[in-house]
């Protein structure tokens, strides 16, 4: 791929970025947060040619802030506190 | 020898979320860029930590969806509080899966590192994966394939094992 085809790729997920919290009507926040992720991710696939320091640096932050983990027990607790209790 | 490879193949069907869609045009886009095997996996882990966070975002949303609809409509505390019991305990698998699926992650995390360190002090190729490097990936891809299942979208591999000719 060409720098030039990088640089609009990243134009366009820039572009996008700008336009989802405007959007008139399409609120769902499922989905925004799905198109924020993906935006995200097409912007990680576009990196290339990283040099050894950087891919070491990239792959240390990783390691030591671990990976993103469900807590049901949290949701359902903050949900409960917010809509219980009123009665 | 093994070595990494990343399939091209993609078949998406149904209605899936647009992320999905995204990192699949992205992985086609990421074959034959030049960059070495080391730089592309560690492409693929930010991409899968950024899934990975993504994934659980969807879930904390989708399930706080589920508890106003379903027991939001509710009138007493009692019978909210026992409709989000219910939830909490039907959820539970939903969790240890997406759990699981971030442990394997981080294994793989660490072995890639591990790899990227010895290439760094120049007792590695970076253009060679350790087998544990690939064993790794093989076992990250049936998570990835979990989350394309739980959107709708149907990924045979993304990454294999494979011996090298």
């Amino acid at each position: 791929m060409s720098t030039e085809n990088v640089d609009r790729y990243l134009g366009y997920a820039d572009a996008a970025l700008d336009l989802i919290p405007n959007l008139p009507g399409t609120t769902d926040d499922i989905a925004i947060a799905a198109a924020h992720v993906g935006i995200a991710m097409l912007r990680a696939l576009l990196k290339r040619g990283r040099t050894m320091p950087e891919i070491i640096a990239v792959l240390r932050e990783l390691d030591e802030g671990g990976a993103a983990r469900l807590d049901v027990d949290i949701t359902v607790d903050d949900w409960l506190s917010k809509n219980t209790g009123s009665e | 020898m093994r070595k990494l490879v990343t399939q091209r193949h993609i078949d998406a069907s149904g209605p899936g979320l647009a992320m999905l869609i995204i990192v699949l045009v992205g992985l086609t886009l990421l074959n034959g860029c030049g960059a070495s095997a080391l730089d592309r996996a560690t492409t693929a882990l930010e991409v899968t930590h950024e899934a990975q966070a993504g994934a659980v975002e969807l879930l904390r949303l989708g399930l706080g969806r589920v508890l106003d609809s379903r027991c939001g409509v509710l009138e007493t505390d009692a019978e909210k509080t026992e409709c989000a019991e219910g939830l909490r305990v039907s959820w539970q698998s939903t969790e240890a899966g997406m759990n699981a699926g971030a442990a394997t992650l981080e294994a793989t995390t660490h072995a890639v590192y591990e790899w990227a360190r010895r290439v760094e002090a120049g007792n590695a190729d970076e253009d060679l994966p350790p087998i544990l490097v690939c064993e790794s990936f093989a076992e990250l891809r049936d998570v990835v394939v979990a989350w394309a299942a739980l959107a709708g979208v149907a990924i045979p591999q993304l990454f294999e094992c494979e011996e090298e000719s």
